[in-house]
């Protein structure tokens, strides 16, 4: 069966109530993982952990709704990009009142490990409440390159799930073969 | 070599349920911030797909493909922590492959540069008595894991199609998980691999990337 080819709703059967059937709708699902779990030509189940890009003509995967077969949208075409020069994961030490401090270790550009004071006015005031020892954010500094031109910007974002850090990551990232297919 | 353009994306494969996936759910479950999903445009959700995007962030789910991606390079841990979060309280789902992505626009800056790559990585010898000026358009190397688990790299190169002379490197780091697609699982290891593997993942990347875009100025 080609992609893109559409036989697999359009013979499918309506009930009175212009909804697919089950058996037809088994049938649907049936050819469609066949058929449908390509973002790309020639492509096989296994490699499709590939990004849906705008790069080119890739195509994104298709999904039956009702008897029709559509293609979902695409990824959107990004506007804004931004790049950054300097990139921290910073871990708060201690809060005053209008300031905290924190540790920074970088991601991005600089290598060298900080200690910096920072403004409570600085953080997005519906992220204020996760300012306390402990917590871990990402800090960046770059480029935001927009249509009408570039700014420079500066980014700070809280992690939002239970606190862990990059010494966590490293507790965790030992064997882990018994997780996978052997 | 710095890209111009750089994005990335974590694709899941398994079994989804599309319809769960709106920004409301998101904020209710901690893993955007109200304000983000509130001001969110919401394309679809559909018990057979959902798209949304925020201002850093782009999500797609069918029933057996999941997507989240970005361009805001500050934003990268945030993408992570989000899908480790969305595995986390979906732990039962069945997840088989897993594929942390890295793509990047170079601009090569010279018509000269952009075709020494192109004919470094694809040399034109065999082709030129068969077609009439051959050209790269599209090129993907698939190589072995370099660590312990199961899946491979595919490296895809072609010309961007956002700068001129500038060429588009992809890296698809890919898993494949334990579960078959009748077998409950995979989320656990996507969840570890994601927590402990993703700056060695993110690095690997990079660093391909930019020795690919380096060749063309190495000619």
């Amino acid at each position: 069966m080609s992609v893109g080819n559409s036989s697999a709703a359009t013979s499918a059967n309506l009930n009175k109530d212009n909804v697919l059937t089950s058996s037809d709708r088994v049938d649907i699902d049936r050819r469609f993982q066949e058929e449908a779990l390509v973002t790309g030509i020639n492509s096989s189940p296994g490699d499709l952990t590939r990004g849906v890009k705008k790069n080119g003509t890739t195509g994104g995967s298709r999904v039956e709704i009702g008897r029709l077969v559509v293609s979902p949208p695409a990824p959107s075409a990004f506007t804004e990009f931004f790049r950054a020069i300097q990139k921290w994961e910073g871990k708060v030490i201690r809060l005053a009142d209008d300031t905290f401090t924190a540790t920074l270790s970088p991601i991005v550009g600089d290598p060298t490990e900080l200690e910096a004071e920072m403004y409570v006015e600085d953080v997005t005031p519906d992220e204020r409440h996760f300012i306390e020892p402990g917590a871990v954010f990402y800090w960046s500094i770059g480029y935001l390159e927009r249509p009408s031109g570039r700014i420079r910007e500066s980014v700070l974002r809280f992690r939002r799930l239970p606190v862990w850090t990059k010494d966590d990551i490293s507790k965790n990232s030992g064997d882990l073969s018994a997780l996978f297919e052997e | 070599m710095q890209s111009q353009i750089q994005g990335a994306s974590i694709v899941l494969m398994g079994a989804f349920n599309p319809a769960i996936f709106h920004p409301s759910w998101f904020a209710a479950n901690n893993l955007l911030r109200n304000e983000e999903a509130k001001a969110a445009t919401v394309n679809l959700v559909h018990p057979d797909a959902a798209s949304f995007k925020t201002e850093w962030l782009d999500v797609n789910v069918v029933k057996q493909r999941f997507q989240a991606t970005t361009v805001q390079e500050s934003y990268y841990e945030s993408l992570r922590d989000m899908v480790v979060g969305i595995l986390g309280l979906l732990s039962h789902t069945p997840l088989r492959f897993m594929g942390i992505n890295r793509d990047f626009h170079f601009d090569l800056t010279s018509e000269e540069s952009w075709h020494g790559l192109g004919h470094r990585l694809v040399p034109k010898h065999d082709w030129n008595p068969l077609l009439k000026n051959p050209g790269m358009v599209d090129l993907t190397v698939r190589g072995e894991r370099p660590d312990d688990l199961k899946g491979h790299i595919h490296v895809i190169v072609q010309p961007s199609a956002r700068i001129r002379y500038g060429i588009f490197v992809e890296v698809n780091d890919h898993y494949e998980l334990k579960a078959s697609d009748q077998e409950i699982g995979g989320a656990d290891a996507a969840r570890i691999i994601l927590s402990g593997r993703w700056d060695s993942s993110m690095k690997r990347s990079l660093d391909i990337a930019q020795t690919i875009a380096g060749l063309g100025e190495q000619r």
